[in-house]
């Protein structure tokens, strides 16, 4: 047995326990296929990254499980669970998730915002079915993710992929000026990412900032509104799935893809603020899920996938710095769980079998009946 | 490899390295090049490396000599021709960030990792790794200000020791200052026993013997980085650009805000700013970071390391503006951090040579709980009788 296989067998042992599954709900590709329906033209997908990085320490494991009560006693019950996806990438936040969004692994700077080079879940959704860009959105957390809806392809390409929101840096065009001083009122949702600490989240160009009016009068957004919302919320995170909803109650689109990434405060250090972010990473995945059975043009028609982007590294790796980071490719930093809920998901039951996390765009691509032509993953049969 | 390797490419490294490395050119050329840096690194730093550090890199390159094919399985690692350019033995630090970049986007870094793992094996197997003459301690203390936890203390390392929850607090931070004087008295080997503060030091504390790391008198240096920072966040720099200025900092430590005269720890502490993340804004994680970097590079006899309360989360750029001045401190937060930090300290403790021999304890500082670990200490216990400090010490240290 693999350190990957250790891994997901202790995730499989403590989630029998917790949603009353047992071996016989082990299911298999084979018992599995017969429950797939024929694809629903009303079908809404939301795949949610619970980033950015987050170990089974802190979430499936018996300790971790203090951290996410909502996603063990409300979620769990309702969703298929995959012990063991791993990520064979790079872990460097964005390249991992633009790599979950092509279902290949892309190799590009993972600290330069570029558009990746296999072409999007997006893209073979929107041209495949003729959709038009309001029906598929990406909500992300910083400016890296700016170009993560298109791909580089020719085939596909800039402008056929999603409507891409960054809620902070919306917000900040939503209160004016360049310098940052009007931000003082919002201290900890304009908080920027704590690996790159130089990432700024203001436009700083005029094209950015006609970009973002040009998004901002297409939205029909109402800045006071925002502006006053903002000053609730308490982390990125808050503003990122208000923005959400705002996207589903408004324009209903069939694909959605959120990064979340408060969880990444890990990197400085400061073990209380990481499990924070792994208890606010848990509450706001119920809360979107709510939404879904809450919203009429949700109801019923969705399926959610949730999985972490990756690992963080081991407290046993020498050569890292335990939850601090995710830098020495070891098992507990590749090997996640991914939870699948909803439209056509046979509840409380556990996959054991490996998955890859390049797996999620073939498997999406086939709920709405299209072909991720150029994706390497494969879709997983218990889902697709 | 790098067959090109010649005694000229190292005409920057100072005196020290650079003799080490011409007396090792023929190991070097055998290296392969995705290996390479990690070498030159430690080439480049070897003059303010640690004794332990500087024996240990001596070895290194003497164990490839022995046995060249103990690094086979790097090369079946692939990389760009253009990483053979002696250019890059001026600039390791460069070098190493770049073959790393090159590892993980070519997806080569499962393999290196695994010839690594390799390497060390065999290097280790052979290795002579020297037990410091009394056995090790490392003292912690935790919660400085902090109210009652919400949560069990030592979690994590209840299962390797025994958790009391009877001490005195009277005499407690005498009796730990005590066994730090008392062992840096008996064995006075440079850089063997050290005190670490996230604060303010204990009153009693002397500096005789002991390497001292007080975060505050540290403020000269952090004050330029978080200066460099900021003008990169105003800038809208990326991280590249950061790295490079950072890398430029540690090329002219004399000039950086010194705190100390002795070169050696005044490279340290930059190192520990410069290369340790989160370190520049949180105490907690300074004193982790720098009891870790102590452990794993100076391999020393004691380490006394007393954390502080850290600042109150804010958002990055408040961070980095205030990290100096600010009065908002969390804590309950930073007992969590350093509850977790302790078995950090508790896990690189065990990795190094006499680790069975070992004493640990962390103490809940102006609380009655503590946790010892150590030969003749069993696992998994909990002791409900009242205790002081001191005869925690002994018991300690007495037992075989």
């Amino acid at each position: 047995m693999n350190d990957s296989d250790r891994l997901s067998l202790s995730r499989r042992e403590f989630l029998r326990s917790s949603i009353g599954s047992t071996a016989g709900s082990l299911i298999t590709m084979r018992s599995y296929g017969a429950r797939i329906s024929p694809v629903n033209p009303k079908r809404k997908v939301i795949v949610v990254t619970f980033g950015g990085g987050a170990r089974d320490d802190e979430t499936f494991s018996f300790d971790g499980q203090q951290y996410i009560p909502h996603l063990l006693n409300t979620l769990a019950p309702q969703c298929c669970f995959f012990t063991q996806v791993i990520n064979r990438g790079i872990l460097g936040h964005y390249v991992a998730t633009a790599s979950i969004a092509t279902g290949a692994y892309e190799t590009f700077d993972n600290f330069v915002a570029q558009p990746p080079d296999h072409p999007t879940i997006f893209e073979y959704f929107r041209k495949d079915l003729r959709r038009p860009i309001e029906d598929a959105w990406v909500i992300a957390p910083g400016s890296l993710f700016a170009e993560m809806g298109s791909s580089q392809s020719r085939r596909y390409g800039l402008g056929k992929g999603a409507e891409v929101i960054l809620p902070k840096r919306m917000l900040a065009s939503v209160l004016g000026g360049s310098d940052g001083s009007r931000f003082d009122s919002f201290p900890n949702i304009l908080r920027d990412s704590y690996e790159v600490p130089v990432t700024s989240s203001i436009p700083s160009s005029n094209a950015e900032r006609e970009s973002m009016e040009e998004l901002l009068a297409r939205m029909k957004l109402d800045r006071e509104q925002l502006r006053s919302r903002a000053k609730t919320f308490v982390s990125p995170d808050e503003l990122s799935v208000y923005i959400t909803k705002y996207v589903m109650r408004t324009f209903a689109p069939s694909l959605l893809f959120l990064t979340l990434h408060d969880i990444d405060i890990a990197h400085s250090g400061a073990y209380s603020l990481y499990v924070e972010g792994i208890r606010s990473t848990d509450r706001l995945c119920a809360e979107l899920w709510n939404e879904v059975l809450q919203n009429p043009e949700y109801k019923n028609r969705t399926t959610m996938l949730i999985l972490p982007d990756f690992g963080r590294d081991g407290d046993n790796d020498s050569g890292g710095n335990g939850f601090q980071h995710h830098r020495t490719g070891s098992a507990t930093a590749r090997t996640t769980w991914m939870m699948a809920l909803g439209q056509g998901i046979r509840e409380s039951t556990i996959v054991h079998r490996p998955v890859e996390s390049i797996d999620v765009t073939p498997t999406v691509a086939g709920l709405f009946g299209v072909d991720a032509r150029l994706a390497q993953g494969r879709p997983i049969p218990e889902l697709a | 490899m790098p067959i090109w390797l010649k005694s000229d490419d190292f005409s920057l490294y100072p005196r020290q390295g650079r003799d080490l490395a011409i007396a090792h050119l023929a190991a070097l050329r055998a290296i392969p090049t995705p290996l390479l840096p990690v070498f030159l690194v430690e080439l480049k730093e070897y003059d303010w490396k640690f004794p332990v550090e500087q024996q240990e890199i001596v070895a290194r390159l003497e164990f490839v000599e022995t046995d060249p094919n103990s690094l086979a399985a790097f090369r079946s690692i692939h990389v760009p021709a253009a990483w053979e350019d002696p250019e890059n033995v001026k600039d390791p630090q460069r070098f190493l960030a770049g073959m790393t970049a090159t590892l993980w986007s070519s997806l080569q870094m499962d393999a290196y990792r695994k010839a690594a793992d390799q390497f060390v094996g065999l290097y280790e197997a052979t290795a002579k790794p020297t037990a410091p003459a009394q056995p090790r301690l490392v003292m912690t203390c935790i919660g400085r200000q902090s109210a009652v936890p919400a949560y069990p203390l030592f979690q994590k390392l209840r299962g390797s020791g025994r958790v009391w929850t009877n001490v005195r607090t009277n005499g407690a931070t005498a009796a730990l200052l005590n066994a730090l004087h008392e062992r840096a008295a008996k064995d006075p080997t440079p850089y063997s026993h050290w005190y670490i503060d996230g604060g303010s030091p204990l009153p009693e504390f002397k500096a005789a013997g002991v390497a001292q790391l007080l975060y505050p008198d540290l403020a000269p240096v952090d004050k330029e980085i978080l200066g460099i920072m900021m003008s990169c966040i105003k800038a809208g720099s990326g991280p590249e650009v950061l790295q490079a200025k950072l890398a430029e900092l540690t090329r002219h430590i004399a000039s950086v805000g010194k705190v100390t005269d002795d070169a050696r720890m005044q490279q340290f502490v930059v190192s520990l700013l410069t290369q340790g993340s989160g370190t520049q804004i949180f105490s907690t994680s300074f004193v982790q970071w720098a009891t870790r970097e102590i452990l794993r590079r100076a391999q020393p006899a004691t380490i006394l390391a007393r954390y502080a309360p850290r600042q109150r989360q804010k958002s990055f750029n408040a961070l980095v503006a205030d990290a100096l001045n600010t009065n908002d401190i969390d804590p309950e937060g930073s007992l969590i951090d350093a509850d977790m930090a302790a078995y950090y300290s508790y896990l690189e403790l065990k990795r190094l040579p006499g680790a069975d021999r070992a004493r640990f304890l962390v103490w809940f500082e102006g609380h009655p709980e503590a946790f010892t670990a150590g030969p003749g200490i069993a696992a998994g216990t909990v002791n409900e009788s009242q205790t002081d400090m001191a005869e925690l010490l002994s018991r300690m240290q007495a037992s075989n």
